[in-house]
């Protein structure tokens, strides 16, 4: 990447034109007034970033009586026989795969449902809305009422009408699944927003001469809309991905990562081994493994998205 | 109830002679007599009269550090409302600012020990539980040790009487000979349980395990909505009350210096427990903190809750207040039920030391400890505990269960490791498996071997 191309007062490299010394002097003054706000940036950025990848070589428990201790790689060792860890990456990639493409396929669909005129669309818009404009801490603590099997409502529903109750959250073999059900309630209406968007934007004038030529309104979806909202809903897939798999205030106010570690996600056992096992210079590597897990699915996503916008 | 309207008007006209005496910085010979007369009740009072005229009391000037102000991290322990209270008219006699911030355990330990790491000289106080903080924090040097304080006159109040504190319960909140907290909330586990239902039923109290099983099974009534027991079942947070299980059932967390929660008695006592929870529980029990059990029995759908004897404060307003009694702990193969302490300490960090301490000692003095122990918050103090107010208004039951498990009770509840956050979810996890059924021999054993693991990360064992 070429910084000089992105930050060109940074660097001096645009002051070929200003000829005139008060043109210099400005040019000057604009050049030492933005690197305070920069260097700030740049230090809320990267201090982290290299503080994790520090203690992620110790060992720390935050005693103020000894500091870290150096360990070399023995934490990253330790990280890959560990069960809870590794039961932890596969459970983010299940958690990220079922909420995102329930997400993606409802999303499209109530996208293109409300794309038409009818009496009360404002209003139906605004309650999809509602849930995706809500505080995840204050919907997760609601929700775990919701769920609980012996007071919740779901299950007085339940009984009501005769069914079989649930244990929702409440068991290690229905807890994921039921804290996948509140990310789909919750971001849905995100994907729903970006592809009605696309939507609004999308040219008349091809479906309109599908339809001349006789196609039904499920071929002008599939063959026209669908492949022109292909660059939203990849926009729409890269922000759902990135964002559930660093999930955790739901999967924190119902279940912190139990039963069992049922729902303990890369997130949540960071959380844990540091602000409650206290063990930084582990938590920091799980940390810094799982930045990288992000990145490298972020990328993969770029590429394909580049892709499609090629081959438009 | 005349004595206990007398005890609180003693307390207020002593404060605000005190007050009064600061400010004009005499009177003594008023101090030897108008409080210190109907001071007679204390059994352990190490002071008489005489002493306090020559040790001149109202010299001690609660106000030197008006204008100062400390911050504090409440885990919830107490009534909110009554802690307010206190810390105002703590404010009001001293000058001196309590900023009070109050979270869920968990979450005030994590705030706590992120400030700690932080080293933030604004974190005066925190309230503690040796078996769960002591080895971590003592390691980490965050403890300040308070005897210095407590033996310091001129910042303790000669009418403090330390000796009044039961020995048990300083043990309980010391370690290597450092006193880490003074105690603000002492109780035990045992048996919360619908009186009213109990009588309809002609149910009594359960005194041994088979008892307990008897008694659950009786009230159990799933098609109405109505269940035999809760208990914690989340893996974490189920240790603190199933110890008291593994105890009684012969077990322990170590044997001879060694993990042993795999033992054939710790196997037992966990599918006794996961069973009880399981066959006579409501649903959904293992995803079921101290937060959960608590509002599933509050709505009153329970027959018995079996957890901390501390909890009395927070039932009012529930559905089930004034319909509630307490009973002791049942008895298995031994009865050593679980006794626990919380203590107010002291960051080793903070700023204005002297002034913190001016607010533990205020906490924890004669008055204010029976009022607490009044309110269902267990104290510290002998003199609260026979104190005969509190004799002739609390629940009986309430007073002999928590007695009784003083007395035998364990004080050692947790595994003698360091990481003890770690070592819960370790020996809770066969609980789940327990409570949903599973092989709790083998969640024992891989238990165990974890533990094991962390015992020697932590060099308690070689």
């Amino acid at each position: 990447m070429n910084l000089f191309q992105y930050f060109p007062q940074l660097f001096g490299k645009q002051t070929k034109s200003s000829k005139s010394p008060r043109r210099k002097d400005d040019d000057i003054a604009r050049r030492v007034m933005i690197w305070p706000g920069t260097f700030v940036v740049l230090l809320l950025v990267s201090f982290p970033v290299i503080y994790v990848l520090y203690l992620g070589f110790h060992d720390w428990s935050g005693s103020i009586l000894t500091g870290p201790k150096f360990v070399g790689l023995a934490n990253y060792q330790s990280l890959m026989k560990d069960d809870r860890f590794l039961n932890a990456v596969v459970r983010t990639l299940q958690f990220t795969l079922a909420a995102v493409s329930i997400e993606i396929v409802l999303g499209v669909a109530l996208a293109v449902l409300l794309n038409r005129e009818f009496w009360g669309k404002n209003l139906v818009r605004t309650l999809f809305l509602l849930p995706f404009m809500a505080t995840p801490v204050v919907i997760g603590l609601t929700w775990l009422m919701m769920y609980n099997p012996a007071i919740g409502v779901f299950n007085y529903f339940l009984k009501s009408l005769s069914l079989p109750i649930s244990t929702w959250s409440y068991s290690t073999s229905t807890a994921m699944a039921s804290l996948i059900i509140i990310d789909i309630w919750q971001y849905t209406p995100m994907v729903m927003l970006i592809v009605m968007a696309a939507l609004s934007a999308l040219p008349r004038e091809p479906i309109e001469a599908a339809i001349v030529d006789g196609a039904n309104a499920w071929q002008s979806f599939y063959f026209i809309t669908l492949p022109l909202l292909r660059p939203a809903i990849i926009i729409a897939l890269l922000f759902r991905t990135i964002d559930t798999l660093k999930v955790f205030d739901i999967i924190f106010a119902l279940t912190q990562g139990g039963p069992a570690f049922a729902t303990e996600t890369l997130n949540i056992y960071a959380f844990i081994t540091n602000f409650q096992y206290l063990r930084f210079g582990y938590g920091s590597a799980v940390i810094f493994l799982f930045v990288m897990l992000i990145l490298i699915v972020s990328m993969i996503l770029i590429r394909i998205r580049r892709g499609i916008e090629a081959e438009l | 109830m005349t004595t206990s309207k007398k005890g609180s008007s003693r307390g207020m006209s002593r404060r605000e002679f005190l007050r009064m005496a600061g400010v004009a910085g005499g009177g003594l010979a008023l101090a030897a007599c108008a409080p210190k007369a109907t001071e007679a009740p204390a059994p352990v009072a190490t002071e008489v009269p005489v002493d306090i005229a020559t040790v001149a009391p109202a010299a001690f000037d609660w106000r030197k550090y008006a204008g100062e102000s400390i911050r504090m991290i409440d885990m919830e322990l107490t009534d909110e409302e009554l802690t307010r209270s206190l810390i105002k008219r703590f404010t009001e006699e001293t000058g001196i600012e309590v900023v009070y911030e109050r979270y869920e355990q968990a979450q005030a330990r994590q705030k706590i020990a992120t400030e700690f790491i932080a080293g933030s000289p604004n974190l005066h106080l925190f309230f503690t539980s040796i078996p769960s903080d002591g080895a971590q924090y003592v390691k980490n040097g965050w403890y300040e040790d308070l005897t210095p304080y407590v033996n310091n006159p001129e910042l303790t109040s000669p009418d403090y009487d330390y000796a009044d504190f039961s020995p048990s319960v300083i043990e309980s909140l010391s370690k290597e000979g450092k006193l880490l907290g003074l105690p603000i909330l002492v109780d035990c586990f045992g048996v919360w349980y619908l009186r009213e239902v109990f009588e309809q039923k002609g149910l009594t109290s359960p005194k041994t395990f088979d008892e307990l099983t008897e008694v659950a099974k009786a009230l159990h009534d799933p098609d109405n909505n109505f269940y035999g027991v809760v208990a914690r079942g989340k893996a974490s947070a189920s240790v603190s009350v199933f110890s008291g299980y593994l105890h009684n059932f012969g077990a322990d967390w170590f044997t001879n210096g060694l993990p042993s929660v795999n033992s054939p008695e710790a196997v037992a006592a966990y599918e006794y427990y996961g069973s009880l929870l399981r066959n006579y529980g409501p649903p959904g029990v293992v995803n079921m903190g101290s937060g959960d059990t608590f509002a599933v029995f509050g709505e009153g759908n329970v027959g018995m809750y079996v957890d901390g004897g501390s909890f009395l404060p927070f039932f009012k307003d529930t559905k089930v207040e004034g319909k509630i009694g307490f009973m002791p702990f049942p008895a298995g193969k031994l009865n050593t039920p679980t006794a626990y302490s919380y203590g107010i300490a002291m960051s080793s960090q903070a700023n204005k030391k002297e002034v913190a301490w001016y607010f533990i000692q205020w906490l924890t003095k004669k008055d204010i400890s029976l009022e607490l122990q009044l309110a269902g918050n267990g104290s510290g103090r002998n003199s609260a505990w026979t104190d005969p107010t509190f004799m002739t208004t609390a629940d009986p039951e309430w007073i002999e269960s928590n007695l009784k498990t003083f007395e035998i009770g364990n004080w050692d509840w947790l595994p003698p490791v360091v990481s003890i956050p770690e070592a819960r979810d370790i020996v809770g996890a066969p609980v789940v498996v327990s409570v949903e059924g599973g092989d709790v021999k083998a969640a024992a054993d891989e238990a165990n071997k974890k533990l094991t693991e962390l015992a020697k990360r932590d060099g308690v064992i070689p």
